[in-house]
């Protein structure tokens, strides 16, 4: 199956990006060894660099191979991904709940669950956080090593053990700095090594037009097929995409999963941290223009006779829609460039594990170490701790990916938890910013029961124990409807029960929640801030943008 | 890494030109040599390499111009 091969100018690329990242690692060794700059990479960082690394720590390998299949599959209906299941969530961090955050000079989100509730709300985000970006950062490392393997040929071993190397060195010597700073160059090699990709495809394609021309109706648009679940290829209604995705599953990944949030810690002022994820909206909602239109090719070229582009097998018989972005990139790209496709590829994966590693150190050292086990540690020792927790964490995910590597059906589970943990602590998050009266009980018992609603009813689904049609309200079978309405109900659960619990016990007192609940805290200090500065404006302008795009698309 | 002047730190967008420079210098330098052997591949008569890899190279560049008040 392997569809790249690489000439010796694409193995000097490849392995020049190793020598960058270690090199950067190295150089960063003399500033990683304060608190600050380990864990926090310095907090004077501008909107732009924050900006940048906040949508690059989202920007996974795997995301980019797996929704330009998606398109060949689903059409347009991916965008979705992109604009309703991002930007909206991204402007409302950046707006209302980055003040809360960043004025509260915590470390992680964990640190800010302790100072507006109490140790053990602290605690259960922080070790269900730690888990989950464990199991999931070694499901991610099984997977790149999985897909380099089937469509470049590489060693598995090989490929798990030499990226677990290089980034256990730089971020081990560098920390968050280290994280940062290669989230940046990641960022410049994904728009470099791919946008290509689409570019010489609309040229041999006669432009966008002509390929959209004769793409179905069901999957040309973004909306007008959404009223029955049996007019679209995702088999879901809009009830679902706008509440589930849009709502839940959107504003519970960016506003509350720390890997994402930690980046604009990392900022200067108030201000650069607000703009931070409105920054990174704009470069969210361009990369359909890599993923999407690349997708919408390889479509057109499986559907061409005489194009001799074929979407392998796998071997169970299905199509293997992973492969279409490589096989373009070996359709189009000479010798050099593809080195320069397989580094962005490569670059991504790295990158998104580094972000997984450095929350992880972070959470461990502050929210579990330090709050359980020395409480008087010196900045010195928690470096150190940080230092040791990036090699056990990398070991752990090394572990984690050989199971999966192992016990394939592992990996259903693994992957759900991420809803089984975000969709809930976004509404826990979202009732304690902006109710004043939600309680330490409530909102650790609404957290607590809400992740398992999610967890069993994943296994309900999974094992058939109930008739889908009682958690979707829709008769056609469709996993990604399941998972969308899976994640509204554990968020309606967990709303619901921190609610009526909170109700029944005592809030803390208004001055213990000065600078964390919405009504108590300090308006942001912008009215200095020419209009063009703030982050209102840019808001404004992306969410007008996104608005266009959906209508354009409708 | 930040745009707070700090002497004894290499800025981030130091690194980007510089990466971005070493990049677009390996595939304008094959795109040229691709010219006496065209590569087979579709559109290969674009030479994607050597207009690629020059934007590369000006990016690189800027980067490192805009960069060198902090040389």
């Amino acid at each position: 199956m392997t569809t790249i091969h690489l000439g010796m100018m694409d193995w000097i690329i490849v392995v020049l990006y190793f020598a960058f990242v270690i090199a950067i690692g190295l150089y960063l060794k003399r500033f990683g060894d304060q608190e600050d700059n380990f864990f926090l990479a310095g907090r004077r960082n501008s909107a732009w660099v924050a900006g940048i690394a906040f949508v690059s720590a989202n920007l996974g390998a795997l995301e980019i191979l797996g929704w330009t299949g998606g398109t060949v599959k689903y059409g347009m209906f991916v965008s979705h991904f992109y604009w309703i299941g991002a930007i909206p969530a991204m402007l409302f961090l950046g707006l209302y709940m980055m003040p809360f955050y960043y004025s509260s000079r915590i470390h992680s989100i964990p640190g800010y669950l302790l100072l507006r509730f109490d140790e053990k709300n602290r605690l259960l985000n922080a070790f269900s956080f730690a888990i989950m970006t464990v199991l999931m950062s070694g499901i991610n490392l099984y997977l790149m090593a999985l897909t380099f393997h089937l469509l470049i040929g590489w060693d598995m071993h090989l490929a798990i053990w030499v990226s677990a190397g290089a980034i256990a060195v730089y971020i081990t010597l560098g920390g968050l700095l280290s994280a940062v700073m290669t989230e940046i160059i990641q960022f410049f090699l994904i728009w470099f090594g791919l946008f290509l990709v689409s570019v010489l495809g609309l040229i041999e394609m006669g432009g966008l037009n002509n390929i959209l021309a004769d793409l179905p109706r069901e999957m040309s648009s973004l909306w007008a097929t959404t009223a029955n679940p049996d007019w679209n290829p995702m088999a879901v209604t809009w009830v679902p995409i706008v509440l589930g995705l849009g709502w839940v599953l959107s504003f519970g990944y960016w506003t509350t999963d720390f890997l994402l949030v930690q980046r604009a810690f990392t900022a200067k002022d108030l201000q650069a941290a607000r703009s931070t994820p409105i920054i990174a909206s704009f470069f969210k909602m361009a990369l359909p223009f890599i993923v999407v239109v690349a997708g919408l090719v390889a479509w057109k070229l499986a559907h061409t006779a005489g194009s001799g582009f074929v979407i392998p097998t796998k071997e169970d018989g299905g199509l293997f829609y992973d492969a279409v972005l490589p096989l373009l990139i070996s359709r189009y790209y000479p010798e050099a460039l593809i080195g320069l496709g397989v580094t962005a590829l490569l670059a991504g994966f790295m990158a998104g594990q580094a972000g997984n590693v450095s929350a992880f150190n972070t959470v461990w050292t502050y929210d579990i170490y330090r709050a359980l086990l020395n409480r008087n540690a010196s900045p010195e020792h928690l470096v150190w701790v940080g230092r040791v927790t990036t090699v056990a964490g990398i070991l752990l995910s090394i572990v984690t990916a050989y199971i999966a590597m192992g016990y394939h059906s592992i990996m259903d589970y693994i992957q759900a938890i991420f809803s089984w943990v975000n969709a809930p602590l976004f509404a826990t998050m979202l009732l304690g910013m902006f109710w004043r009266r939600t309680t330490s009980a409530g909102a650790f018992w609404g957290l607590l029961i809400g992740m398992l609603c999610s967890f069993l009813l994943f296994l309900a689904l999974k094992f058939e124990w109930i008739d889908p049609y009682w958690l979707t309200f829709s008769r056609v079978p469709s996993d990604m409807g399941a998972n969308l309405w899976r994640a509204f109900w554990a968020w309606t659960v967990t709303f619901a029960i921190t609610i009526l619990i909170s109700l029944m016990t005592e809030p803390k007192k208004p001055e213990e929640l000065k600078g964390l609940v919405r009504g108590l805290t300090r308006k942001a200090e912008l009215a200095q801030t020419v209009w063009y500065r703030r982050p209102i404006f840019w808001a404004a302008l992306s969410l007008a943008l996104c608005t266009a795009l959906n209508l354009y698309f409708w | 890494m930040q745009d707070k002047p700090e002497k004894d730190r290499i800025s981030i967008w130091l690194w980007v030109g510089i990466v971005l420079l070493t990049y677009g210098c390996l595939v304008l330098g094959t795109g040229l040599y691709h010219l006496l052997e065209p590569p087979a591949t579709v559109l290969g008569n674009l030479r994607p390499g050597i207009w690629w890899g020059g934007l590369m190279m000006i990016a690189g560049l800027l980067f490192l111009l805009a960069d060198r008040r902090r040389w």
